[in-house]
């Protein structure tokens, strides 16, 4: 596929950013060739090849499913660009 | 000599026999930083009242007998994508400019409990997502050896720093050779640790699967030190491995006779700068000449290395940056029209050109129409990789080639042409796409007498063989004790 203004508009639509018109050029540009790098990997035969889907071959380590103290809701809210009465504000989701 | 120019190792002996104290040391370095700061551009934020303070403390529980650690007393710093309590962890990066960590990462922990006295936090790449540095939203760093140059990156304040004497040792993060590269075109020693060996609690991630933390010190015997102080078992961070570690300083060992060393021809040849490739030539003769048994071998499946990690690391990337929305954290945008568009304009305002660039490829690669071609083939050719580096593993002990392809660039060079700085990171990438752990030291010098940086991997968990390779090199060669020129 190739990567054209409109696949950049689709993608950072997805990504939800905005662009301007000189980024989109410049986005434009470095991905395409970042893309024909990634294409490279279509010469590679991996028939018969598994996935890896993780790199650590360990077993699950359980533990003891106790509860515990979690840390204070108000120390976890003051990082929070806008709070209040213990909650996040954020603009109307519901009208 | 200055109290700043001195290893962790010699600090710590110094402390010992209190011919110096906690207090004296960080003072010095806290001068040191004072002189050099405006030039170099190590640090996004000081923490230098808190840095005294802490060494106060930490000198009466050394003088109680309670704090016996050889990391007591040393003054350090970590990259800024590691959480400190209370300190701003940045990311460098406008969207985490005002983030203040509710809780310190396991290796802060740790390192604290061995004693160790925070001075601050290091400039990096935003997100750790570059290789010169360049990409920080709040400034430049400079290369201790010529300031015109780039420090490396992503981790360049956490190298410029160990190199300047800004830093006894620092902590930093490596995701494609962040860790690495800067180190070696710093001219210090770097560790990036087997994927699992750090608790990686508390690293901001930037691509899951592939980051580790790991110490960048001035010899390889401190880098052992801080190895063993890191390492371990967390139950907060399920990808740690749950395994006995060593201890690494063991290791420490000048001997290199019967070593198998592989030299990946691959990474050979064209790719490398001419004087890089002398360097290495150098440096494996230094080997030889001490007995290790060097023969070339071939990785085919190297070449492959830098789709694939474009692919993967993008994409974990673009999947963990999706939590920058605005609401729980970090940056918001001023004005707004509704939810929708608080999202977009503070993903569009908080994240640097850079940053944008890899969510955009990443949600590409991970996209329903590209998901085969990109990501289920870059899992298959991971596979291939890491089947590669196993059978090799099954005949040598190391795999040896150069830490980057040439020595530090010049500002802006690199920055027009994103792919050209990705293909910088090629000889580094593998270690992460495979979790192996490798090492960089300093292997020589270019003619403008840049650092080169001599780079060996190992099987995982197989940090010991490569701490006794490095020291060995180091031992019987002179690069250890060269240290840039600075006013």
């Amino acid at each position: 596929m190739n990567i054209t203004e409109n696949t950049i508009e689709l993608l950072a639509d997805l990504c939800k950013i905005y662009l301007s018109d000189e980024e989109k050029k410049d986005m434009l540009t470095s991905i395409q060739s970042t893309v024909e790098c990634m294409d490279k990997l279509s010469n590679v035969d991996t028939s018969n090849i598994e996935p890896l889907e993780h790199i650590v071959t360990f077993v699950n380590v359980f533990r003891e499913d106790k509860v515990k103290e979690s840390m204070e809701r108000n120390i976890i809210l003051s990082n929070a660009p806008q709070h209040e009465d213990g909650c996040y504000v954020v603009p109307r989701v519901v009208d | 000599m200055e109290l700043y120019e001195l290893t962790i190792k010699q600090l710590s002996d110094m402390l010992k026999k209190k011919q110096i104290s906690a207090v004296e040391v960080t003072r010095s370095v806290l001068d040191r930083i004072d002189k050099l700061e405006p030039a170099l551009g190590c640090y996004i934020t000081i923490v230098a009242e808190k840095a005294l303070q802490d060494a106060e403390n930490v000198q009466k529980d050394i003088d109680n007998g309670t704090l016996r650690s050889p990391l007591a007393g040393i003054p350090m710093a970590v990259k800024d994508n590691i959480c400190t309590e209370g300190i701003p962890t940045t990311c460098a990066s406008k969207m985490l400019s005002n983030f203040k960590p509710p809780y310190n990462a396991t290796v802060i922990r740790k390192l604290y409990d061995n004693g160790a006295i925070l001075l601050g936090k290091l400039n990096m790449d935003e997100f750790a997502m570059g290789s010169s540095t360049e990409t920080s939203y709040f400034k430049k760093t400079r290369n201790p050896w010529n300031v015109e140059r780039v420090p490396g990156g992503s981790s360049g304040g956490s190298a410029a720093a160990v190199a300047s004497g800004e830093a006894i040792y620092s902590l930093a993060s490596d995701t494609g050779g962040s860790l690495r590269q800067p180190a070696s075109f710093c001219g210090v020693v770097g560790l990036k640790p087997t994927y699992g060996s750090v608790s990686r609690y508390g690293l901001i991630a930037c691509a899951s699967s592939f980051d580790q933390i790991g110490p960048i010190t001035k010899d390889v015997t401190d880098c052992a030190l801080v190895l063993n102080a890191i390492t371990g078992r967390d139950e907060k961070d399920s990808t740690s491995a749950n395994i006995e570690h060593p201890d690494y300083t063991k290791f420490l060992i000048n001997d290199v006779k019967g070593l198998k060393i592989g030299i990946a021809s691959e990474f050979i040849g064209d790719l490398l700068d001419k004087e890089v490739q002398k360097a290495f030539i150098d440096a494996v003769d230094v080997l030889k000449k001490l007995g290790a048994e060097c023969e070339e071998i071939s990785l085919p499946s190297l070449k492959n290395a830098l789709p694939v990690y474009c692919i993967l690391a993008f994409a974990e990337a673009s999947s963990n940056l999706g939590r920058y929305d605005g609401v729980k954290y970090g940056y918001r945008a001023k004005e707004y029209k509704d939810l929708e568009d608080m999202y977009r304009r503070t993903r569009s305002e908080g994240f640097g050109p850079e940053v944008k660039r890899r969510i955009l490829l990443g949600t590409y690669a991970l996209s329903a129409e590209q998901y085969d071609k990109y990501y289920k083939k870059a899992l298959q050719v991971r596979r291939m990789i890491c089947d590669e580096f196993n059978d090799a593993f099954k005949k040598y002990d190391i795999i040896l080639y150069p830490t980057t392809p040439d020595t530090a660039f010049k500002f802006g060079t690199m920055t027009k042409e994103p792919m050209q700085m990705y293909k910088h990171d090629i000889l580094t990438m593998p270690a992460n796409i495979a979790g192996l752990p490798a090492i960089t030291v300093p292997c020589g010098f270019d003619s403008n007498n840049l650092p080169v940086g001599l780079q060996m991997l190992s099987k995982p968990f197989g940090e010991g063989k490569l701490l006794q390779a490095a020291y060995t090199f180091e031992q019987n060669t002179e690069f250890r004790n060269s240290r840039p020129c600075l006013s």
